[in-house]
Protein backbone atom coordinates (compact mmCIF):
# COMPACT_ATOMS: atom_id res chain seq x y z
CA UNK A 1 0.00 0.00 0.00
CA UNK A 2 1.19 3.35 -0.92
CA UNK A 3 1.25 6.40 1.60
CA UNK A 4 -1.59 8.88 -0.03
CA UNK A 5 -0.51 11.30 3.01
CA UNK A 6 2.89 12.35 3.64
CA UNK A 7 3.97 14.70 6.13
CA UNK A 8 7.98 15.45 6.64
CA UNK A 9 9.27 17.31 9.36
CA UNK A 10 5.93 19.08 9.82
CA UNK A 11 5.97 22.13 12.66
CA UNK A 12 3.21 24.15 13.41
CA UNK A 13 2.86 27.24 16.01
CA UNK A 14 0.28 28.61 17.31
CA UNK A 15 1.81 32.28 18.03
CA UNK A 16 4.65 31.21 20.11
CA UNK A 17 3.56 27.72 21.63
CA UNK A 18 4.54 25.01 19.55
CA UNK A 19 2.00 22.73 18.97
CA UNK A 20 3.37 20.46 16.56
CA UNK A 21 6.81 19.23 16.44
CA UNK A 22 9.10 17.57 13.50
CA UNK A 23 6.22 15.24 12.79
CA UNK A 24 6.64 12.61 9.98
CA UNK A 25 4.48 9.99 9.30
CA UNK A 26 3.17 8.67 6.06
CA UNK A 27 -1.04 7.71 5.69
CA UNK A 28 -1.55 4.04 3.61
CA UNK A 29 -4.23 4.68 1.46
CA UNK A 30 -7.58 2.73 1.58
CA UNK A 31 -7.38 2.07 5.20
CA UNK A 32 -8.06 3.77 8.42
CA UNK A 33 -5.40 5.38 10.73
CA UNK A 34 -6.68 6.46 13.96
CA UNK A 35 -4.63 9.47 15.90
CA UNK A 36 -5.04 8.83 19.41
CA UNK A 37 -3.27 10.87 22.58
CA UNK A 38 -4.21 12.69 25.29
CA UNK A 39 -5.61 15.96 24.82
CA UNK A 40 -4.11 18.81 23.81
CA UNK A 41 -1.23 16.97 22.43
CA UNK A 42 -1.64 17.98 18.76
CA UNK A 43 -4.59 15.60 17.09
CA UNK A 44 -7.15 17.83 15.81
CA UNK A 45 -4.41 20.41 15.03
CA UNK A 46 -2.71 17.87 12.70
CA UNK A 47 -5.72 16.40 11.35
CA UNK A 48 -7.00 20.23 10.53
CA UNK A 49 -3.55 21.04 8.49
CA UNK A 50 -3.65 17.76 5.82
CA UNK A 51 -6.66 19.92 4.27
CA UNK A 52 -5.44 23.22 5.45
CA UNK A 53 -8.25 23.93 7.69
CA UNK A 54 -5.44 25.45 9.29
CA UNK A 55 -5.59 28.74 7.22
CA UNK A 56 -8.98 30.71 8.81
CA UNK A 57 -6.55 30.74 11.77
CA UNK A 58 -3.87 33.76 11.35
CA UNK A 59 -1.66 33.18 13.85
CA UNK A 60 -1.01 29.44 12.66
CA UNK A 61 2.79 29.48 11.49
CA UNK A 62 4.02 26.38 9.73
CA UNK A 63 7.21 24.62 8.89
CA UNK A 64 7.87 21.88 6.99
CA UNK A 65 5.81 19.97 3.91
CA UNK A 66 2.84 17.64 3.64
CA UNK A 67 2.51 15.97 -0.08
CA UNK A 68 -0.77 14.56 -0.97
CA UNK A 69 -0.07 12.12 -3.73
CA UNK A 70 3.14 13.61 -4.33
CA UNK A 71 1.81 17.43 -4.56
CA UNK A 72 2.92 20.05 -1.80
CA UNK A 73 0.15 21.11 -0.34
CA UNK A 74 1.46 24.01 0.93
CA UNK A 75 2.68 25.20 -3.08
CA UNK A 76 0.99 28.42 -3.68
CA UNK A 77 -0.25 26.88 -7.38
CA UNK A 78 -2.13 24.73 -5.20
CA UNK A 79 -5.84 25.75 -5.28
CA UNK A 80 -7.19 25.20 -1.20
CA UNK A 81 -10.93 24.87 -2.61
CA UNK A 82 -9.58 21.47 -4.44
CA UNK A 83 -7.66 20.59 -1.88
CA UNK A 84 -10.58 20.34 0.44
CA UNK A 85 -12.76 18.93 -2.33
CA UNK A 86 -10.43 15.70 -2.07
CA UNK A 87 -9.73 16.06 1.53
CA UNK A 88 -13.13 15.94 3.16
CA UNK A 89 -13.86 16.53 6.95
CA UNK A 90 -15.89 15.36 9.47
CA UNK A 91 -16.56 17.63 12.96
CA UNK A 92 -16.19 16.37 16.51
CA UNK A 93 -19.75 17.95 17.01
CA UNK A 94 -22.20 17.37 14.05
CA UNK A 95 -22.28 20.48 12.10
CA UNK A 96 -25.41 20.45 9.31
CA UNK A 97 -26.11 23.34 7.68
CA UNK A 98 -29.53 24.62 9.20
CA UNK A 99 -31.03 24.44 5.70
CA UNK A 100 -32.71 21.43 4.57
CA UNK A 101 -31.35 17.94 4.33
CA UNK A 102 -31.42 17.55 0.86
CA UNK A 103 -29.58 20.89 0.30
CA UNK A 104 -27.31 20.16 2.86
CA UNK A 105 -25.68 17.07 0.89
CA UNK A 106 -26.39 18.95 -2.77
CA UNK A 107 -24.06 22.22 -0.99
CA UNK A 108 -21.02 20.93 -1.70
CA UNK A 109 -21.67 19.14 -5.31
CA UNK A 110 -23.58 22.86 -5.80
CA UNK A 111 -20.50 24.83 -5.31
CA UNK A 112 -18.41 22.54 -7.04
CA UNK A 113 -20.56 23.20 -10.20
CA UNK A 114 -22.76 20.34 -10.38
CA UNK A 115 -26.57 21.38 -11.60
CA UNK A 116 -29.51 19.68 -12.74
CA UNK A 117 -31.99 18.31 -10.32
CA UNK A 118 -31.77 14.27 -12.01
CA UNK A 119 -28.04 14.55 -11.08
CA UNK A 120 -28.06 16.53 -7.80
CA UNK A 121 -31.04 13.83 -6.54
CA UNK A 122 -28.96 11.09 -7.31
CA UNK A 123 -25.93 12.37 -5.98
CA UNK A 124 -27.94 13.29 -2.52
CA UNK A 125 -29.46 9.57 -2.54
CA UNK A 126 -26.31 7.90 -3.14
CA UNK A 127 -24.75 9.82 -0.55
CA UNK A 128 -27.42 9.32 1.90
CA UNK A 129 -27.07 5.30 1.25
CA UNK A 130 -23.08 5.24 1.67
CA UNK A 131 -23.59 6.58 4.88
CA UNK A 132 -26.30 4.86 5.93
CA UNK A 133 -28.90 7.10 7.03
CA UNK A 134 -31.08 6.48 3.39
CA UNK A 135 -33.87 4.74 5.12
CA UNK A 136 -34.51 7.36 7.68
CA UNK A 137 -34.41 10.31 5.65
CA UNK A 138 -35.60 9.17 2.77
CA UNK A 139 -39.25 10.88 3.19
CA UNK A 140 -38.36 14.01 4.71
CA UNK A 141 -35.74 15.30 2.22
CA UNK A 142 -37.19 18.40 2.51
CA UNK A 143 -36.73 18.75 6.18
CA UNK A 144 -34.79 21.18 8.18
CA UNK A 145 -32.00 19.29 9.08
CA UNK A 146 -31.32 20.28 12.12
CA UNK A 147 -34.36 17.92 13.00
CA UNK A 148 -32.20 14.80 13.06
CA UNK A 149 -31.00 13.43 16.51
CA UNK A 150 -27.57 13.45 16.99
CA UNK A 151 -26.39 10.42 15.49
CA UNK A 152 -28.50 11.02 12.55
CA UNK A 153 -27.07 14.40 12.03
CA UNK A 154 -23.52 13.03 12.54
CA UNK A 155 -24.07 10.40 9.32
CA UNK A 156 -26.04 12.93 7.63
CA UNK A 157 -22.04 14.75 8.06
CA UNK A 158 -20.05 12.28 6.80
CA UNK A 159 -23.20 12.00 3.63
CA UNK A 160 -22.47 15.56 2.82
CA UNK A 161 -18.47 15.14 2.97
CA UNK A 162 -19.37 11.94 0.63
CA UNK A 163 -21.55 13.90 -2.50
CA UNK A 164 -18.07 15.84 -3.35
CA UNK A 165 -17.00 12.37 -3.89
CA UNK A 166 -13.36 12.66 -1.63
CA UNK A 167 -10.37 10.56 -1.62
CA UNK A 168 -9.56 10.98 2.12
CA UNK A 169 -11.93 11.82 4.93
CA UNK A 170 -10.93 13.32 8.13
CA UNK A 171 -12.78 12.86 11.07
CA UNK A 172 -12.01 14.50 14.23
CA UNK A 173 -13.50 12.54 17.30
CA UNK A 174 -17.06 12.11 15.43
CA UNK A 175 -18.48 9.80 17.89
CA UNK A 176 -17.00 11.74 21.34
CA UNK A 177 -20.71 13.21 21.26
CA UNK A 178 -23.16 10.34 20.57
CA UNK A 179 -24.64 7.85 22.45
CA UNK A 180 -23.30 4.30 21.85
CA UNK A 181 -25.53 3.12 19.36
CA UNK A 182 -25.05 6.05 17.21
CA UNK A 183 -21.67 5.24 18.13
CA UNK A 184 -21.52 1.64 16.40
CA UNK A 185 -23.41 2.53 13.31
CA UNK A 186 -20.85 5.10 12.65
CA UNK A 187 -18.15 2.63 13.15
CA UNK A 188 -19.55 0.33 10.73
CA UNK A 189 -20.23 2.75 8.55
CA UNK A 190 -16.19 3.75 8.48
CA UNK A 191 -15.24 0.22 7.95
CA UNK A 192 -17.85 -0.01 4.84
CA UNK A 193 -16.20 2.97 3.59
CA UNK A 194 -12.73 2.16 3.83
CA UNK A 195 -12.80 0.10 0.60
CA UNK A 196 -13.14 3.41 -1.73
CA UNK A 197 -11.93 5.93 0.77
CA UNK A 198 -9.10 6.95 3.02
CA UNK A 199 -9.89 7.90 6.46
CA UNK A 200 -7.96 9.76 9.49
CA UNK A 201 -10.14 9.89 12.44
CA UNK A 202 -9.18 11.28 16.10
CA UNK A 203 -10.38 9.18 18.96
CA UNK A 204 -9.89 9.48 22.62
CA UNK A 205 -11.87 5.44 22.60
CA UNK A 206 -8.85 3.46 22.54
CA UNK A 207 -11.46 0.43 22.05
CA UNK A 208 -12.69 2.31 19.05
CA UNK A 209 -9.25 2.50 18.01
CA UNK A 210 -8.87 -1.13 18.19
CA UNK A 211 -12.34 -2.19 16.33
CA UNK A 212 -11.99 -0.11 13.43
CA UNK A 213 -8.51 1.08 12.84
CA UNK A 214 -5.90 -0.48 10.82
CA UNK A 215 -3.08 1.73 11.78
CA UNK A 216 -2.42 3.58 14.80
CA UNK A 217 -0.78 7.05 15.74
CA UNK A 218 0.62 8.03 18.57
CA UNK A 219 0.94 11.67 19.88
CA UNK A 220 1.75 13.52 22.85
CA UNK A 221 3.06 16.99 23.70
CA UNK A 222 3.11 17.66 20.16
CA UNK A 223 4.94 14.63 18.74
CA UNK A 224 4.29 11.86 17.29
CA UNK A 225 5.92 9.15 19.57
CA UNK A 226 4.69 5.88 17.84
CA UNK A 227 2.90 4.94 14.46
CA UNK A 228 2.32 1.44 13.47
CA UNK A 229 -0.03 -1.08 12.55
CA UNK A 230 -2.70 -1.12 15.25
CA UNK A 231 -2.69 -4.70 16.51
CA UNK A 232 1.06 -4.09 17.11
CA UNK A 233 0.84 -0.22 18.54
CA UNK A 234 -1.93 -2.33 21.18
CA UNK A 235 -0.76 -5.69 21.88
CA UNK A 236 3.34 -4.60 21.56
CA UNK A 237 4.43 -0.91 22.04
CA UNK A 238 7.78 0.05 21.07
CA UNK A 239 8.26 3.14 23.32
CA UNK A 240 7.51 3.02 27.35
CA UNK A 241 5.44 6.24 26.92
CA UNK A 242 2.89 4.85 24.12
CA UNK A 243 2.66 1.97 27.00
CA UNK A 244 1.83 4.00 29.43
CA UNK A 245 -0.44 5.91 27.43
CA UNK A 246 -2.90 2.25 26.47
CA UNK A 247 -2.60 0.97 29.88
CA UNK A 248 -4.63 4.04 30.91
CA UNK A 249 -1.85 4.91 33.26
CA UNK A 250 -2.21 8.81 32.07
CA UNK A 251 -3.75 11.08 29.62
CA UNK B 1 -25.75 45.78 69.27
CA UNK B 2 -26.95 43.31 66.95
CA UNK B 3 -30.38 44.28 67.75
CA UNK B 4 -29.84 47.88 66.53
CA UNK B 5 -28.31 46.85 63.39
CA UNK B 6 -30.79 44.63 62.47
CA UNK B 7 -33.47 47.59 63.27
CA UNK B 8 -31.29 50.07 61.31
CA UNK B 9 -31.07 47.68 58.36
CA UNK B 10 -34.63 47.26 58.27
CA UNK B 11 -35.40 50.95 57.94
CA UNK B 12 -32.84 50.74 54.87
CA UNK B 13 -34.70 48.27 53.39
CA UNK B 14 -37.82 49.48 54.10
CA UNK B 15 -36.94 52.97 52.67
CA UNK B 16 -35.61 51.55 49.75
CA UNK B 17 -38.54 49.41 48.89
CA UNK B 18 -40.61 52.50 49.19
CA UNK B 19 -37.99 54.67 46.78
CA UNK B 20 -38.18 51.69 44.54
CA UNK B 21 -41.92 51.33 44.83
CA UNK B 22 -42.51 55.24 44.04
CA UNK B 23 -39.98 55.45 40.81
CA UNK B 24 -41.89 52.37 39.26
CA UNK B 25 -44.77 53.82 39.33
CA UNK B 26 -44.41 57.54 38.44
CA UNK B 27 -42.44 56.19 35.71
CA UNK B 28 -45.70 53.66 34.40
CA UNK B 29 -47.88 56.77 35.32
CA UNK B 30 -45.77 59.34 33.33
CA UNK B 31 -45.74 56.95 29.92
CA UNK B 32 -49.57 56.16 30.79
CA UNK B 33 -50.31 59.82 30.96
CA UNK B 34 -48.80 60.21 27.56
CA UNK B 35 -50.06 57.73 25.86
CA UNK B 36 -53.27 58.05 27.29
CA UNK B 37 -53.51 61.68 26.21
CA UNK B 38 -52.10 61.52 22.98
CA UNK B 39 -53.99 58.44 22.05
CA UNK B 40 -57.34 61.01 23.72
CA UNK B 41 -56.33 64.06 22.12
CA UNK B 42 -55.66 62.73 18.28
CA UNK B 43 -57.82 59.32 17.39
CA UNK B 44 -60.97 61.56 17.42
CA UNK B 45 -59.18 63.57 14.74
CA UNK B 46 -58.57 60.65 12.69
CA UNK B 47 -60.82 60.11 9.94
CA UNK B 48 -60.71 58.94 6.74
CA UNK B 49 -60.96 61.90 4.52
CA UNK B 50 -57.68 63.10 6.50
CA UNK B 51 -55.55 60.00 6.11
CA UNK B 52 -56.83 60.61 2.18
CA UNK B 53 -56.49 63.69 1.11
CA UNK B 54 -54.48 66.68 0.88
CA UNK B 55 -54.60 69.66 2.47
CA UNK B 56 -56.44 72.53 0.32
CA UNK B 57 -56.72 76.52 1.11
CA UNK B 58 -59.28 76.97 -1.08
CA UNK B 59 -61.83 74.43 1.07
CA UNK B 60 -59.82 75.09 3.98
CA UNK B 61 -59.12 71.40 4.69
CA UNK B 62 -56.17 69.59 5.78
CA UNK B 63 -55.39 65.96 4.74
CA UNK B 64 -52.16 64.15 5.65
CA UNK B 65 -52.19 62.12 2.38
CA UNK B 66 -48.82 63.70 1.12
CA UNK B 67 -46.73 63.10 4.16
CA UNK B 68 -48.05 59.48 4.57
CA UNK B 69 -46.58 58.98 0.91
CA UNK B 70 -43.36 61.22 1.64
CA UNK B 71 -42.78 58.67 4.74
CA UNK B 72 -43.07 56.02 2.77
CA UNK B 73 -40.89 57.31 0.62
CA UNK B 74 -38.13 58.09 2.40
CA UNK B 75 -38.17 54.99 4.39
CA UNK B 76 -37.66 53.08 1.17
CA UNK B 77 -34.93 55.30 -0.74
CA UNK B 78 -33.23 55.29 3.10
CA UNK B 79 -33.40 51.34 3.49
CA UNK B 80 -32.41 50.80 -0.51
CA UNK B 81 -29.11 53.30 0.32
CA UNK B 82 -28.06 52.29 3.53
CA UNK B 83 -28.96 48.28 3.72
CA UNK B 84 -26.23 47.83 1.39
CA UNK B 85 -23.95 49.99 2.36
CA UNK B 86 -24.31 48.96 6.32
CA UNK B 87 -24.77 44.99 5.54
CA UNK B 88 -21.15 45.51 3.44
CA UNK B 89 -19.26 47.09 5.46
CA UNK B 90 -20.32 44.74 8.66
CA UNK B 91 -18.99 42.03 6.21
CA UNK B 92 -16.16 43.42 5.32
CA UNK B 93 -15.37 44.20 9.17
CA UNK B 94 -16.44 40.62 10.58
CA UNK B 95 -15.40 38.09 7.52
CA UNK B 96 -12.12 39.80 5.59
CA UNK B 97 -10.43 42.55 7.60
CA UNK B 98 -7.52 41.41 9.39
CA UNK B 99 -6.37 44.13 11.24
CA UNK B 100 -8.29 44.10 14.70
CA UNK B 101 -7.02 47.48 15.26
CA UNK B 102 -8.58 49.14 12.33
CA UNK B 103 -11.79 47.28 13.05
CA UNK B 104 -12.02 48.25 16.39
CA UNK B 105 -11.20 52.08 15.44
CA UNK B 106 -14.06 51.67 13.09
CA UNK B 107 -16.31 50.48 15.07
CA UNK B 108 -15.16 53.13 17.81
CA UNK B 109 -15.89 55.83 15.34
CA UNK B 110 -19.66 54.17 14.04
CA UNK B 111 -20.65 54.28 17.72
CA UNK B 112 -19.46 57.75 18.45
CA UNK B 113 -21.42 58.38 14.83
CA UNK B 114 -24.54 57.07 16.29
CA UNK B 115 -24.66 59.28 19.36
CA UNK B 116 -24.04 62.61 17.08
CA UNK B 117 -27.65 65.23 17.70
CA UNK B 118 -29.45 64.54 14.37
CA UNK B 119 -29.84 68.34 13.99
CA UNK B 120 -25.85 68.32 12.80
CA UNK B 121 -26.75 65.47 10.41
CA UNK B 122 -28.58 67.71 8.97
CA UNK B 123 -26.55 70.74 8.68
CA UNK B 124 -24.17 68.76 6.99
CA UNK B 125 -27.03 66.75 5.06
CA UNK B 126 -28.21 70.54 3.88
CA UNK B 127 -24.10 71.63 3.00
CA UNK B 128 -23.49 68.70 0.96
CA UNK B 129 -25.98 67.13 -0.41
CA UNK B 130 -28.90 70.11 -1.04
CA UNK B 131 -25.85 72.81 -1.77
CA UNK B 132 -22.95 70.55 -3.12
CA UNK B 133 -24.12 67.60 -4.96
CA UNK B 134 -27.27 70.08 -5.51
CA UNK B 135 -29.72 68.10 -5.13
CA UNK B 136 -31.62 70.57 -3.37
CA UNK B 137 -34.25 70.24 -1.16
CA UNK B 138 -35.41 66.99 -1.56
CA UNK B 139 -36.92 63.64 0.31
CA UNK B 140 -34.11 62.06 -1.56
CA UNK B 141 -31.47 64.62 0.47
CA UNK B 142 -33.41 63.69 3.31
CA UNK B 143 -33.03 60.12 2.56
CA UNK B 144 -28.88 60.40 1.96
CA UNK B 145 -28.58 62.18 5.28
CA UNK B 146 -31.15 59.51 7.38
CA UNK B 147 -28.19 56.70 5.61
CA UNK B 148 -25.79 58.16 7.15
CA UNK B 149 -27.47 58.83 10.47
CA UNK B 150 -28.43 55.01 10.58
CA UNK B 151 -25.59 53.49 8.90
CA UNK B 152 -24.19 52.88 12.43
CA UNK B 153 -27.39 51.08 13.51
CA UNK B 154 -27.31 48.45 10.39
CA UNK B 155 -23.79 48.10 10.90
CA UNK B 156 -23.73 47.19 14.07
CA UNK B 157 -26.93 44.99 14.36
CA UNK B 158 -25.42 43.27 11.43
CA UNK B 159 -22.34 42.65 13.21
CA UNK B 160 -23.49 41.28 16.30
CA UNK B 161 -25.45 38.62 14.58
CA UNK B 162 -22.53 38.04 11.95
CA UNK B 163 -20.79 37.40 15.53
CA UNK B 164 -23.45 35.22 16.72
CA UNK B 165 -23.06 32.65 13.27
CA UNK B 166 -21.65 29.42 15.25
CA UNK B 167 -17.99 28.96 13.48
CA UNK B 168 -19.16 25.20 13.08
CA UNK B 169 -21.12 26.45 9.80
CA UNK B 170 -18.16 28.16 8.41
CA UNK B 171 -15.85 25.18 9.20
CA UNK B 172 -18.45 22.99 7.70
CA UNK B 173 -18.56 24.77 4.23
CA UNK B 174 -14.88 25.39 3.95
CA UNK B 175 -14.41 21.88 4.50
CA UNK B 176 -16.40 20.99 1.76
CA UNK B 177 -14.05 23.53 -0.71
CA UNK B 178 -16.28 26.64 -1.12
CA UNK B 179 -14.52 29.65 -1.42
CA UNK B 180 -15.41 32.47 1.35
CA UNK B 181 -17.68 35.07 -0.29
CA UNK B 182 -19.87 31.83 -1.12
CA UNK B 183 -19.62 30.50 2.82
CA UNK B 184 -20.79 34.12 3.97
CA UNK B 185 -23.70 34.14 0.92
CA UNK B 186 -24.95 30.28 1.45
CA UNK B 187 -23.93 29.98 5.19
CA UNK B 188 -23.80 32.84 6.78
CA UNK B 189 -25.89 36.03 5.69
CA UNK B 190 -29.11 33.51 5.89
CA UNK B 191 -28.46 32.93 9.56
CA UNK B 192 -28.35 36.76 10.24
CA UNK B 193 -31.21 37.78 8.75
CA UNK B 194 -32.86 38.58 11.98
CA UNK B 195 -29.77 41.42 12.83
CA UNK B 196 -30.45 42.52 9.37
CA UNK B 197 -34.21 42.86 10.01
CA UNK B 198 -33.60 44.48 13.73
CA UNK B 199 -31.20 47.26 12.12
CA UNK B 200 -34.03 48.01 9.81
CA UNK B 201 -36.88 47.98 12.26
CA UNK B 202 -34.61 50.48 14.70
CA UNK B 203 -33.71 52.71 11.21
CA UNK B 204 -37.63 52.91 10.42
CA UNK B 205 -38.55 53.94 14.02
CA UNK B 206 -35.90 56.87 14.12
CA UNK B 207 -36.84 57.97 10.31
CA UNK B 208 -40.56 57.86 11.67
CA UNK B 209 -39.62 59.97 14.82
CA UNK B 210 -36.58 62.21 12.91
CA UNK B 211 -37.48 66.05 12.27
CA UNK B 212 -34.69 68.21 12.84
CA UNK B 213 -32.52 66.33 10.48
CA UNK B 214 -35.47 66.47 7.58
CA UNK B 215 -35.97 70.22 8.14
CA UNK B 216 -33.07 71.10 6.83
CA UNK B 217 -32.90 68.70 4.10
CA UNK B 218 -35.80 67.73 3.19
CA UNK B 219 -38.56 70.69 4.13
CA UNK B 220 -41.75 70.57 4.67
CA UNK B 221 -43.91 70.99 1.39
CA UNK B 222 -47.38 68.63 1.24
CA UNK B 223 -47.53 68.30 -1.97
CA UNK B 224 -49.03 64.56 -3.63
CA UNK B 225 -46.62 63.08 -5.10
CA UNK B 226 -45.58 60.11 -7.37
CA UNK B 227 -42.56 58.44 -6.09
CA UNK B 228 -40.39 59.14 -8.18
CA UNK B 229 -41.11 63.06 -8.14
CA UNK B 230 -41.71 62.74 -4.79
CA UNK B 231 -38.03 61.79 -4.40
CA UNK B 232 -36.58 65.13 -5.88
CA UNK B 233 -39.29 67.45 -4.74
CA UNK B 234 -39.42 68.78 -1.02
CA UNK B 235 -41.78 67.14 1.32
CA UNK B 236 -42.47 66.99 4.46
CA UNK B 237 -42.90 63.01 6.50
CA UNK B 238 -45.47 62.79 9.38
CA UNK B 239 -43.07 64.32 11.97
CA UNK B 240 -42.23 67.44 10.52
CA UNK B 241 -46.01 67.65 9.27
CA UNK B 242 -46.40 67.26 12.82
CA UNK B 243 -43.84 70.28 13.96
CA UNK B 244 -44.96 72.18 11.20
CA UNK B 245 -48.82 72.03 11.73
CA UNK B 246 -48.26 72.82 15.83
CA UNK B 247 -45.67 75.11 15.32
CA UNK B 248 -46.35 77.22 12.50
CA UNK B 249 -50.13 76.79 12.00
CA UNK B 250 -51.40 76.26 15.37
CA UNK B 251 -53.08 73.13 13.91
CA UNK B 252 -53.12 71.36 16.79
CA UNK B 253 -56.05 68.50 16.30
CA UNK B 254 -53.97 67.78 13.45
CA UNK B 255 -51.00 67.31 14.84
CA UNK B 256 -52.50 65.52 17.47
CA UNK B 257 -54.22 63.00 14.98
CA UNK B 258 -50.52 62.68 13.50
CA UNK B 259 -48.74 62.00 17.23
CA UNK B 260 -51.71 59.49 17.73
CA UNK B 261 -50.74 57.79 14.21
CA UNK B 262 -46.89 57.97 14.82
CA UNK B 263 -47.62 56.32 18.28
CA UNK B 264 -49.39 53.81 16.86
CA UNK B 265 -47.25 52.78 14.10
CA UNK B 266 -43.99 52.60 16.70
CA UNK B 267 -46.02 50.38 18.46
CA UNK B 268 -46.63 48.71 15.56
CA UNK B 269 -43.19 48.15 14.51
CA UNK B 270 -41.62 47.04 18.16
CA UNK B 271 -44.22 44.22 17.76
CA UNK B 272 -43.70 43.50 14.62
CA UNK B 273 -39.47 43.33 16.02
CA UNK B 274 -40.49 40.95 18.48
CA UNK B 275 -42.31 38.79 16.81
CA UNK B 276 -39.71 38.20 14.07
CA UNK B 277 -37.34 37.95 17.16
CA UNK B 278 -39.36 35.29 18.30
CA UNK B 279 -39.70 33.76 15.07
CA UNK B 280 -36.03 33.46 14.03
CA UNK B 281 -35.42 31.94 17.78
CA UNK B 282 -38.10 29.58 17.10
CA UNK B 283 -36.89 28.65 13.71
CA UNK B 284 -33.46 28.34 14.72
CA UNK B 285 -34.52 25.96 17.77
CA UNK B 286 -35.98 23.18 15.45
N1 LIG C 1 -6.82 28.12 17.65
C1 LIG C 1 -5.82 27.91 18.55
N2 LIG C 1 -5.11 28.94 19.02
C2 LIG C 1 -4.12 28.73 19.92
N3 LIG C 1 -3.78 27.54 20.40
C3 LIG C 1 -4.44 26.46 19.97
C4 LIG C 1 -5.51 26.59 19.02
N4 LIG C 1 -6.01 25.36 18.76
C5 LIG C 1 -5.27 24.50 19.53
N5 LIG C 1 -4.34 25.17 20.24
C6 LIG C 1 -3.35 24.55 21.16
O1 LIG C 1 -2.61 23.58 20.48
C7 LIG C 1 -2.44 22.43 21.26
C8 LIG C 1 -2.99 21.22 20.53
O2 LIG C 1 -4.41 21.33 20.44
P1 LIG C 1 -5.32 20.29 19.67
O3 LIG C 1 -4.73 20.03 18.35
O4 LIG C 1 -6.70 20.79 19.70
O5 LIG C 1 -5.17 18.99 20.60
P2 LIG C 1 -6.07 17.68 20.65
O6 LIG C 1 -6.99 17.66 19.49
O7 LIG C 1 -5.09 16.58 20.63
O8 LIG C 1 -6.79 17.71 21.94
C9 LIG C 1 -3.12 22.70 22.58
O9 LIG C 1 -2.14 23.08 23.50
C10 LIG C 1 -4.05 23.82 22.30
O10 LIG C 1 -4.18 24.65 23.42
MG1 LIG D 1 -9.14 17.71 19.46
Amino acid sequence: MKGIINAKNLNLWYGETQALKNINIEIPEKSITALIGPSGCGKSTFLKILNRMNDLIPIVKIKGDIYYNGKDIFEKSIDVNSLRRDIGMVFQKPNPFPMSIYDNIAYGPRIHGIKGKQRLDEIVENSLKDAAIWDEVKDRLKKNALGLSGGQQQRLCIARALAVKPKVILMDEPTSALDPISTSKIEELSLKLKDKYTIIIVTHNMQQAVRISDNTAFFLLGELIEFGKTEEIFSNPLDKRTENYITGRFG
Amino acid sequence: MNLKLTFKRKLYIFLMKVAMIFSTVFTVALIAFLLFYVLAQGIRNINFELLTTKPSYLLGKIGILPDILNTIYIIIATLIIVLPLGVGAAIYLTEYAQNKKIVKTIEFASETLAGIPSIIYGLVGMLFFCQFLKLGTSIIAGALTLSIMNLPTIMRTTEESLKTVPQSFREGAFGLGAGKWRVIRTVVLPNCLDGVITGCILTVGRILGETAALLFTAGFAHALNGIITGLVSPGATLSVALYVYAKEQGEFEIAFAIAAILMILTLIINLVATLISKFFKLRSSI
